[in-house]
């Protein structure tokens, strides 16, 4: 892998300059793949910080064009791009923020066809995605290739996050190993609500990329932002779990 | 004893409060707070938290305290306890 080159010893000053992070943290951002799927309300700002920290390496999964009821909060959709590709725009904004990382820019959701293939290339997984389909697919392979998952997710006022860790931490199916009969694809949201746990999230994938500080392996941060009340809470694996109880 | 119980997600759509305290028999365990809190507010709470064999559904996160609690550990709960129940999200795009 290349060194930090002078210029993003610059761009990067700032954060490096954060107590015991320093250029050592910030070379293993640049040596880092993440995955980000989907790249919408939750998903565009995770990619969009993890862009602007020096991630060298980001594969993004987000199919269809874009809506007008997107730009309330899916941040890398643009006004002047509606009915267009919605990866499109996800890339130009990327790149306008920062052009010395690499983006692979897939133009569609994470499926049975695409999944393994995109997880197996990832050191970290950000799961963004709206449908419990979706998610339980990526926990299944980053359980196969033990990766890091980082499960931001938020309905209403109300959000979570935590870090799966593969054989030390719940799984997503730990958790959830049912699809959730009463999860619709719908539901009421604001942009700074899906930001504010995306950014969250983007910190998890930073912190367990370069070794900084505790992450929430093993802890579900459960927030309601409708009151500003936040709750760290202890998760269990499950014995039982058809996905992860073979790995230690 | 008394409960002080948080809901979170669509168990707080389909209640209409995010916090209530109950009052709940002094030898109560986990089954029967659910049990007091389907009761209270009918079918539609039943239909989210509960199976066909009126078992709390798996993917129904419940923490008593700050640990997560499984239905068939089914513990007991003791007076002035926190107790939380999230249905599942997955918001997303
Ligand atoms: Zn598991």
């Amino acid at each position: 892998m290349a060194d930090l080159t002078d210029h993003e010893l610059a761009r990067y000053e700032w954060q490096i300059d954060t107590p015991g992070f320093g250029p050592e943290r910030q070379q293993l951002l640049k040596d880092a793949t993440v995955l980000v799927s989907r790249v919408g309300g939750v998903g565009s700002v995770v990619a969009y910080e993890l862009a602007a920290a020096g991630i060298g390496n980001l594969i993004l999964a987000h199919g269809g064009n874009i809506k007008p009821s997107d730009l309330n909060r899916q941040l890398l959709m643009t006004h002047e791009a509606l009915g267009t590709p919605r990866i499109e725009s996800i890339e130009k904004r990327l790149k306008d923020l920062n052009p010395h990382i690499n983006l692979s820019c897939v133009n569609a959701n994470i499926n049975s066809d695409n999944a393994e293939e995109l997880v197996k290339q990832a050191d970290v997984v950000v799961d963004c995605a709206p449908l419990f389909e979706e998610r339980i697919l990526m926990n299944k392979y980053v359980v196969k290739y033990n990766k890091i998952l980082v499960e931001a997710a938020m309905y209403d006022m109300d959000a979570q996050v935590t870090t799966i860790v593969p054989g030390k931490t719940p799984c997503l199916n730990c958790l959830f190993p049912e699809i959730p009969p009463a999860w619709k694809r719908k539901f009421p949201v604001f942009g700074a609500t899906s930001g504010t746990i995306a950014c969250m999230g983007a910190l998890e994938a930073i912190k367990c990329i370069s070794n900084y500080g505790d992450t929430l392996a093993g802890k579900l941060l459960l927030c309601n932002f409708h009151d500003m009340e936040f709750t760290k809470v202890k998760i269990k694996r499950d014995p039982q779990c058809p996905v992860c109880k073979h790995i230690s | 004893m008394k409960i002080h119980l948080t809901y979170m997600a669509q168990i707080k759509t389909i209640i209409g409060i995010g916090k209530e305290t109950v009052e709940i028999d002094d030898s109560a365990h986990a089954q029967d707070l659910i049990n007091l809190i389907c009761d209270k507010y009918g079918a539609d709470l039943e239909k989210l938290l509960l199976d066909d064999n009126k078992r709390l559904r798996r993917v129904i996160l419940l923490f008593l305290g700050d640990e997560q609690c499984f239905w068939d550990d089914n513990p007991a709960l003791t007076d002035q306890q926190q107790v939380t129940f999230m249905s599942p999200i997955a918001g997303g795009a």
